[in-house]
């Protein structure tokens, strides 16, 4: 029967001291704590056994590709494969930063990212604020309760439910207008317009979701505060402005924080179901441009290029904002 | 304490209250919108028009739907995808889960580490393409399953529900010479119905989303899902197919549907499950969240 649990002798044995007169540890403390360690590991090996199944798994599709990127490096050829190929000296990387498309690139990934910033890091605060006011409180689950339904479906559904609420030809929205006397907008194929839609169809599929943390942040607030407040004579704005507010400020930090992290990120999965080539001056950003050049086009070796270039640029906002984070805040990541 | 609310303050609330309420119609309304479309039949007058209601009701495409084989084959494809994925995906990040719980264990850092490194770190979609295409495993349903199973932010939020565990439970069991393994399934994970249940929801509904993966890992028709069908039937890469298929049901049982009323149905169908089950579901949701985020 294999023995289970910590030896008896174990258990009284005094534990021997680790440091010797002249302070340095004691060898024979050494070889006693390797041994525990030593029949730990055997006592407990079944479990290195459990995890060898999600090991495996992770060494196979998560660490083989990170490998697999050095295909970034190559000139890629199918029938010699990652291994195979020759090097090729950054050419994909001297191609890529001189084409005038990755100017465009870079313009278009960071407006798209700063304007979904702009407008959709503070709606869900506000959206909190002001659902925190709502007196019926089964009212307010309602509201809730709907407001994160967005966040469920992916954007395949979605990108197809805008593009017929947009619609010229079928559109309500455009009938709306039509209605009251406008022109038709072609909401996804100007440019313009198409920013408006990416960022208006950003906010409405994430403020009740990005709410919940600010919400629960919100009722976490002593009410001793606003009684206090009230005592000082503060009207509703007054207390959401000096008791409410201060106290978010924490959570708003981590979230600010964990949002500019992924700046360089446009959001591929919108847009790519937004978008269409008659807009693509404004709405090609990195991912898209990988998926199309690097996929469709079959140049795994160029998209894989561009795609490392997009990741280093992401880990470096990420060191970037946690030290900025760390220096001039209280929170922090790490 | 009595609340004294002025003039001021009740318009606030009252144009709040509306304000909300105007929200979540808009919510709402382009799935009511989408249910009408579906729902449209020969009578109703095509034109640019605000939708309120139908003047000709018709589940003509509903009927459709069980007449085109490949919306059937999306969608058996996609609940085998969804079923299998979550099942083995929870279990196998419970096991990660569990052996990373275990203050005590030797190199427990080491394996931890493994995990969140991938959380930061990845090789992109391009060599991980390439390697599912030497694996063999293009085109075939494991190439739909197999790689998004471990996933470390649940075996994080597990491990963490796990380490909360009194200890003299497991201890218990151990001395009267249970394995590590019949813990883990007759103890520990009865036990944390509250974070599996929760982070079966997220899985479950994560892979029944799943696009991206879908698309580049298999091709063809054997197995599509339903996240693709949409796609290629918004890309408009469906539409010669589709309009033959879509004119021999019309034929065939005399009715006229059209393009709009067979996509609307479809999107209907994707999203039912997930819409249906989510005013049920939806504390499991939030109440994860809160859980995980406080936790870790």
């Amino acid at each position: 029967m294999t023995r289970i649990g910590p030896p008896p002798k174990m258990r009284t044995m005094n534990k021997p001291s680790a440091a010797t007169a002249h302070g340095a540890i004691d060898p024979a403390f050494r070889r006693a704590m390797r041994r525990q360690t030593r029949s730990r590991i055997v006592r407990m090996r079944e479990l290195y056994l459990l995890f060898l199944i999600p090991l495996a798994l992770l060494a196979t599709f998560k660490y083989v590709p990170m490998v697999g990127v050095m295909v970034a490096f190559k000139d890629y050829s199918p029938r010699a494969g990652i291994l195979g190929s020759p090097w090729n000296d950054f050419w994909h990387f001297r191609f890529l930063f001189s084409t005038p498309q990755f100017l465009e690139l870079i313009v278009n990934t960071f407006r798209i990212s700063l304007l979904k910033f702009v407008f959709g890091f503070p709606a869900p605060i506000a959206f909190a604020l002001i659902l925190n006011e709502l007196t019926n409180r089964r009212f307010k689950r309602m509201v809730q309760s709907i407001s994160y339904l967005p966040h469920f479906l992916s954007w395949v559904v979605l990108g197809a439910i805008f593009k017929v609420l947009f619609s010229v030809e079928r559109g309500p929205i455009n009938a709306a207008i039509l209605a009251l006397g406008g022109e038709p907008i072609y909401f996804l194929a100007e440019p313009d317009w198409f920013l408006f839609s990416v960022v208006i169809t950003h906010v409405w599929k994430s403020i009740g979701w990005g709410s919940i943390i600010f919400l629960a942040s919100i009722t976490s607030i002593d009410p001793g505060l606003y009684d206090a407040a009230d005592v000082d004579g503060a009207n509703r704005l007054q207390k959401v402005a000096h008791v409410t507010l201060p106290a978010m400020v924490p959570v708003i930090t981590i979230m600010l924080i964990l949002t500019v992290q992924n700046l360089n990120q446009a959001g591929f999965d919108q847009i790519y179901h937004l978008y269409n080539p008659l807009v693509f001056s404004v709405a090609d950003i990195f991912e898209t441009y990988v998926y199309r050049v690097g996929l469709v086009d079959r140049q795994y070796d160029f998209g894989a290029a561009v795609n490392l270039f997009q990741n280093v640029v992401a880990v470096l906002f990420v060191l970037i904002a946690n030290t900025l984070a760390r220096r001039y805040s209280d929170y922090a990541l790490w | 304490m009595t609340v004294r609310r002025g003039v001021g303050s009740r318009a606030f609330d009252g144009v709040n209250v509306l304000c909300m309420a105007a929200f979540c119609l808009t919510v709402l309304y382009p799935f009511w919108n989408l249910i009408l479309v579906s729902l449209e039949g020969i009578g109703e007058v095509k034109a640019l028009r605000f939708k309120f209601t139908n003047t000709d009701w018709s589940a003509s495409a509903y009927r459709y739907l069980l007449f085109d084989s490949l919306v059937l084959r999306s969608y058996r494809n996609t609940i085998l995808r969804t079923v299998v994925g979550t099942v083995l995906g929870v279990f196998v990040c419970s096991l990660a889960a569990y052996t990373v719980s275990k203050r005590e264990l030797p190199g427990r850092g080491v394996l931890t580490a493994i995990l969140i490194v991938t959380l930061f770190f990845s090789g992109g979609f391009i060599p991980t393409f390439l390697l599912i295409r030497s694996l063999g495993l293009y085109n075939t349903f494991w190439a739909l399953v197999l790689p998004g199973l471990v996933n470390a932010f649940n075996v994080i939020i597990i491990r963490n529900f796990f380490m909360a565990i009194d200890p003299a439970v497991e201890e218990s069991a151990l001395i009267d010479g249970a394995t590590y393994l019949r813990i883990l399934v007759s103890i520990i994970m009865p036990l944390s119905m509250p974070v599996l249940a929760t982070v079966t929801l997220w899985t479950a509904v994560g892979i029944w989303n799943e696009w991206f993966e879908a698309l580049i890992f298999v091709s063809g028709n054997d197995w599509i899902v339903l996240q693709e069908f949409i796609r290629r039937m918004m890309a408009e890469v469906f539409d010669k197919r589709e309009r033959a298929v879509v004119d021999r049901f019309n034929d065939e049982f005399g009715r006229r549907i059209q393009r709009d009323n067979v996509q609307a149905a479809v999107i209907i169908i994707t999203i039912g499950p997930i819409v249906l089950l989510y005013p049920f579901l939806q504390r499991y949701f939030v109440r994860g969240i809160m859980v995980g985020s406080l936790k870790a």
